[in-house]
């Protein structure tokens, strides 16, 4: 196990500098510049800023310099926001985000596994029927349009709740507790989706286990249901929302793109959006490279997870 | 990768799309005012300015979002007038110019200090401009103080050509008169170096040098050296750059120079320096300015953010970069820094050691920085926003909310709307297509679509003391018959042209309804063309011009004057974008702003106008107008022209009703 756990890190750094050398070719290649805007620049001036920037280097120069400062922590100053460093940047958005994605994560993981073990055990009843119709809802309902909705009925309608923005409740370091009054309606905005999948896939996962041999065996020894559902049955049903947590989870911390959009909240979002439309390569990469991190620790911890679940899986 | 954005752009469009049945509800509602009026507690205003600051150094800044915080930071030279724009005293009380509008002294007011307590000086404006031409700081807006004396060679790293024989300089009018036979003896005394005869801001500081001047404040016309001072050689003084001049850039398609470069042969080349530059302070409180030419309109650009002094003592200490930061940070206007989260907002508040103090009526101001349109009028109609800066009031409200609510504001807005056509393409490049399709553009159509949108046939914004030309307008019968003659009847055998524009919801919405005004009019097939912002700016340049036929263009005037326009169409303008160039052209608009009296000027920049549009290089459009959302209770902000607001005057009214 420790051996196993040992060789994945050791294969997270290369990963992490191929994907961000392939995200420096892609922004490289891609056509215009982060300086240009609707008013041109004279000669002079377009020189002076690619003198500034080192863009009059060669691009191996350029590319051993970004990656030697880059394997040193130090992805620089933002272009586009040029008073803050990209480590400033991540450090100040990836709380929010984070908060943001965790707390719709665990509400939807919690609302995912009741329905979806509910609508098992109660097969082909109303229950089952109805939370699979609000799960297809969920999936079919993109999050521009909840996210809205929710805006219209509970904060220009009933003026509950404000339509934008985010607060920190208590303040510790750039994160702390946020305000749920803040924090609701993105996180509900958010969790819909994944309350959804996480449903359909607890459903089908203990359909299935539910029928196995080691059920049989469990209710044959006496065990109550409750007992049979929650230490047999749940545990390899959910398995595929185990395998499903792990991208999901990265993506959800990392790409809350259009919920940070609609909502207004300083996440990394925004910047994900604006550091590719600004071609702002400092930021882009050191987005990315955040992004690239937790997907391949996500998936790690998702793996050691599976170990603990399924006693089948030994490393 | 770029699917990517234009997804993020449907999105976008749906988004909108979805939020428009929210508004059709509410405004049909009898409520006077959109969404609810609550006047925030005391002063403070909650103002929605766009997206985050690139940056809160004025002259790091190009967007429209943060020069609004910087208006409200760093007091000018001049200020906004709320309601006309114009320039008002600020930071000088006063200011005088010579004859023949080259050197303009500014007189300082002595009681304006900087936020750490520091006096603010004469010596502050000549380090700040300075550093704004440095190629250093690599300024974006650098260009704007090249009507300075030097500004262009000191910005672009030039060097004087001097003889070492006889310490003589090199000046245009030698290189001219250097003919094959013989070496010509350089006619250039030695450069202005404008330390000289004024106070020395780089050894004393800019503390120490308001206290103790040597020099004694001489008349502007006394030394000013502009009208005699030769004009000098320029060439670049980095060697590389040199050697590709002369020799030509066969990459760029530019032929060498070899006249110029046995002229320079054995010749010592000394750099422009900062010291070159025409700006110096001829005391503490008084700061004069050499122009290169005359420019009538010059005190017009100084409203603008980067003639703003920039804090010496804090950029020295912390650097370029992170001067700005909170607790960095020393500011000079009436309000200043507090606090900076970003992506959320900027909150200044009240400088209480600014000199005008007594007048300033704000406590504090949060600069909230959202970009999506829709949730900015979510907040407002909330009624957590007091106020939205101009044009991010969804297009498609616009009618209604003019129809039914009283805190919409709407005014027409110094931004022309255009196509920019490529003459240099047959058979745009006959004049007689150009007019056609120009004529076969129902411009009305173009403008009612938002209200305060005028249609335009030249080349200006409605201004004061300026009245601009008309061209040729919506006339389907004279644009068949233009087109049949230029060999295309009925529109047969008219190549395929595109118009170009950058992705975006309402551009295609509007080039839409152009190309069926082409296809009806003129029988002609036009294909729409949409690229990433970035990818159409690269496109749209004036020395790639990499599109076929016509490119949507759009100018906003970064200060109330026709020249803001027309210095577009100009040679060397890098945002000329059509290909055309006219050196009669370049010449009458110099000789126009060099007029100093305003109605001959005017009478000249008429002109200049009609001689531009007669030639037809692009088919201006129309006028775009403010839209601005703003609550009953916020007074003294107007929907000005280029909706900046001098913010010392506006106030929260919390007895708003008995108005």
């Amino acid at each position: 196990m420790l051996r196993f756990i040992i060789r994945r890190l050791l294969v997270i750094l290369p990963m992490v500098l191929l994907v961000i050398t392939i995200a420096y070719a892609l922004i490289k290649l891609a056509p215009g510049n982060f300086y240009a805007t609707e008013r041109g620049l004279p000669e002079a001036v377009e020189r002076n800023i690619r003198q500034k920037y080192g863009l009059d280097k060669s691009w191996y120069v350029q590319y051993g310099k970004t990656m030697w400062n880059i394997m040193r922590g130090d992805f620089g100053f933002s272009r586009k926001y040029q008073d803050q460093t990209v480590n400033e940047i991540l450090w100040q958005a990836a709380p929010v985000s984070a908060t943001l994605g965790l707390t719709a994560y665990l509400l939807a993981l919690t609302l995912g596994l009741t329905f979806g073990t509910l609508a098992a055990l109660r097969q082909n009843s109303a229950l089952d029927y109805g939370s699979m119709a609000a799960a297809m809802l969920g999936i079919s309902l993109p999050n521009f349009v909840l996210g809205p909705l929710l805006v219209l009925v509970f904060a220009l309608t009933l003026f509950w709740l404000p339509p934008a923005r985010w607060e920190w409740w208590v303040k510790i370091g750039s994160g702390g507790i946020p305000n749920p009054r803040f924090l609701l309606m993105p996180a509900v905005t958010l969790a819909a989706l994944y309350t959804a999948y996480i449903a359909r896939l607890t459903r089908s996962g203990m359909l299935e286990v539910l029928r196995k041999d080691y059920i049989r065996t469990a209710r044959a020894k006496g065990l109550s249901e409750r007992q049979v559902v929650i230490r047999h049955a749940l545990r390899g049903g959910i398995l595929p929302v185990v395998s499903f947590t792990g991208p999901a989870l990265a993506f959800i911390v990392a790409g809350t793109v259009v919920v940070e959009r609609v909502f207004a909240i300083p996440g990394l979002g925004n910047y994900f959006i604006n550091a590719a439309l600004n071609r702002d390569a400092p930021l882009l990469l050191g987005i990315t490279a955040f992004v690239a991190i937790l997907v391949l620790v996500f998936n790690l911890l998702v793996d050691i997870a599976y170990a603990f679940i399924d006693p089948r899986i030994r490393y | 990768m770029l699917s990517k954005f234009r997804s993020n752009y449907t999105l976008g469009a749906l988004l909108s799309f979805a939020l428009l049945t929210q508004s059709c509800s509410s405004t049909a509602s009898n409520d006077p005012y959109f969404g609810r009026v609550l006047p925030p507690e005391g002063q403070v205003l909650h103002y929605i300015t766009g997206s985050e600051p690139q940056s809160l150094d004025p002259q790091a800044m190009v967007g429209q979002p943060e020069t609004r915080i910087a208006v409200a930071l760093f007091d000018g030279l001049v200020e906004y007038d709320e309601k006309t724009i114009a320039p008002v005293p600020s930071l000088a009380t006063h200011w005088d110019v010579n004859a023949n509008g080259t050197v303009w002294t500014f007189h300082l007011r002595p009681s304006a200090k900087w936020t750490d307590g520091k006096l603010l000086t004469a010596c502050d404006f000549v380090y700040s401009w300075r550093r704004g031409l440095s190629p250093e700081l690599a300024a974006n807006n650098a260009s704007m103080l090249y009507y300075v004396k030097n500004g262009e060679p000191f910005n672009s790293m030039s060097a004087y050509v001097r003889d070492p024989s006889t310490g003589r300089f090199a000046t245009t009018d030698d290189l001219e008169r250097a003919g094959e036979s013989g070496p010509v003896n350089f006619s250039g005394t030695e450069p202005m170096n404008f330390n000289r005869n004024g106070l020395n801001c780089d050894t004393q500081g800019s503390q120490a040098a308001s206290l103790q001047s040597e020099a004694t404040p001489q008349h502007p016309q006394e030394n000013s050296s502009s009208t005699t001072e030769a004009k000098y050689l320029f060439v670049p003084s980095d060697e590389a750059a040199r050697a590709k001049l002369l020799n030509g850039d066969p990459a760029k398609n530019k032929p060498g120079q070899p006249k110029l470069a046995r002229f320079i042969e054995g010749k010592q080349f000394v750099s422009v320096t900062k010291e070159n530059v025409g700006v110096r302070a001829l005391d503490a409180y008084t700061f004069e300015v050499t122009l290169e030419a005359p420019t009538a309109f010059f005190v017009k650009m100084l409203t603008h953010q980067f003639f703003r002094s920039v804090p010496r003592q804090a950029i020295e200490k912390y650097g370029d970069t992170l001067w700005t930061k909170p607790g960095h940070i020393v500011t000079s206007g009436a309000f200043k820094l507090a606090e900076w989260i970003p992506y959320d907002g900027v909150a200044v508040e009240r400088n209480t050691s600014f000199w005008d103090n007594v007048n300033t009526k704000l406590d504090r101001i949060i600069f909230l920085t959202v970009e999506e349109a829709t949730t900015m009028m979510n907040l407002y109609k909330a009624g957590e926003a007091d106020a939205i800066g101009t044009n991010y009031v969804p297009a498609p409200w616009r009618n209604q909310l003019k129809e039914t609510k009283r805190d919409y504001i709407y005014g027409p807005y110094v931004t022309i709307e255009f196509l920019a056509i490529k003459t240099t393409m047959p058979p745009l490049n006959d004049l007689r297509v150009r007019r056609a399709l120009s004529m076969a553009i129902n411009r009305q159509i173009l403008a009612d679509r938002s209200p305060g949108q005028l249609p335009l046939t030249g080349f200006t914004p409605p201004m004061e003391g300026y009245e601009g030309v008309k061209g040729t307008d919506f006339n389907p019968q004279e644009a068949r018959r233009l087109l049949a003659e230029a060999g295309f009847p009925n529109g047969r055998g008219f190549p395929k042209i595109e118009i170009l524009y950058n992705t975006l919801e309402s551009n295609k919405q509007l080039y839409e309804i152009v190309q069926q005004m082409l296809k009806t009019n003129l029988n002609i097939p036009v294909e729409l063309t949409n690229q990433e912002f970035r990818v159409y700016l690269d496109n749209t340049r004036n020395d790639r011009l990499n599109f076929k036929g016509l490119a949507r263009r759009g100018w906003v005037g970064d200060y109330l004057d026709p020249n803001t326009f027309f210095e577009l169409m100009t040679s060397g303008s890098t945002n000329n974008g059509t290909g055309w160039s006219d050196p009669k052209y370049d010449r009458m608009l110099m000789e126009a702003n060099a007029a100093v009296d305003p109605s001959v000027r005017a009478a000249k920049l008429r002109e200049v106008e009609s001689y531009m549009i007669a030639q037809q290089p692009v088919i201006p459009l129309f006028v775009k107008a403010i839209a601005v959302m703003r609550k009953p209770y916020v007074k003294n902000f107007e929907s000005n022209l280029l909706d900046q607001h001098n913010w010392r005057g506006v106030y929260i009214n919390h007895n708003w009703r008995a108005d």
